[in-house]
């Protein structure tokens, strides 16, 4: 990272293997690489969370930057660079995606109506004695988080990691995706819960915390 | 504003996605109510935990290969 990595690119870029005379596309070249390297570290997280896995995840980004350097003369300065990027990722795994593995449409998935964790924190006698529910978040690995969130149907996934991954807002969501502002909410709050009731099974089978209604907590 | 009113509006707030009067609403509230400023902070600290745990760096050979691929990119 860093400075090696800096100068090498400056060497190349003032020597052009085309030297075709082409300073424009040159410039053009010069941007756009800023912007994938400014971008780079959360594409890559965004695509790793999507395809679950390092390989898929690295194809993904490659496509996503070949397609972007493609349509990179569509983008106009000083517009939202990033969520153009991630655009072109979300699309990119649609394409690759769901076209090989049909997953089941949200209808198919589990009602957890108002699940929050919060609640089963405050439930659980033993993490109440143990005072800040927060403490509870010590008890969750950082991988489980990872499956947890890989676990979800894919149009809650990818509203999860645009907003709580990326902190893109609702609109951003809703230029992204292209789904309506209401649909970006739903999924999300959706999403949200689903993900909150994996981490509390998590929770409970490998930490062996029951709810106060479940009976006595067992040693941890 | 009660409890449940609260608790539909809490994500909303903690993404900044609620109007001015609404936050003020919000905010109004938790200082009233002590579960639900603890509330508040679980889900603030449990976004933060998450976001954390999936935070990633592209891998130097990844970088490698991408920085050939750029490299290559043709008109």
């Amino acid at each position: 990272m860093g400075m090696p990595v800096a100068e090498e690119k400056l060497a190349r870029l003032s020597h052009p293997s085309g030297a075709d005379g082409a300073p424009g596309r040159e410039r053009d070249r010069a941007r756009f690489e800023a912007l994938v390297r400014e971008h780079l570290d959360g594409l890559y997280g965004a695509a790793l969370r999507l395809t679950r896995n390092r390989a898929d995840a690295e194809d993904l980004l490659q496509e996503t930057l070949l397609k972007a350097w493609r349509s990179f003369h569509t983008f106009e300065e000083g517009t939202n660079a990033r969520a153009w990027l991630f655009r072109i990722l979300m699309n990119a795994h649609i394409d690759r995606y769901r076209k090989t593995s049909r997953e089941p449409e949200t209808t198919d998935v589990e009602d957890v109506g108002d699940f929050y964790l919060y609640s089963k924190v405050q439930e659980s006698e033993l993490l109440r004695r143990a005072g800040d529910p927060e403490k509870l978040l010590e008890r969750v690995m950082e991988h489980e988080v990872r499956e947890a969130l890989e676990s979800l149907p894919d149009h809650f996934r990818s509203v999860v990691i645009l907003a709580d991954l990326q902190g893109f807002s609702y609109r951003e969501i809703s230029d992204i995706l292209g789904i309506p502002m209401g649909t970006v909410m739903s999924r999300l709050f959706r999403g949200r819960r689903l993900l909150q009731r994996k981490l509390w099974d998590y929770v409970r089978s490998h930490h062996r915390i029951t709810t106060a209604g479940e009976g006595a907590a067992v040693g941890l | 504003m009660d409890c449940r009113e609260f608790e539909a509006k809490l994500w909303a707030f903690l993404d900044g996605e609620l109007d001015a009067a609404a936050c003020a609403q919000l905010r109004a509230h938790l200082e009233d109510c002590p579960g639900c400023l603890d509330h508040y902070r679980f889900e603030d600290a449990l976004r933060l935990f998450v976001r954390r745990c999936c935070q990633e760096t592209v891998p130097d050979a990844l970088r490698a290969r991408l920085d050939r691929l750029l490299a290559r990119l043709e008109e």
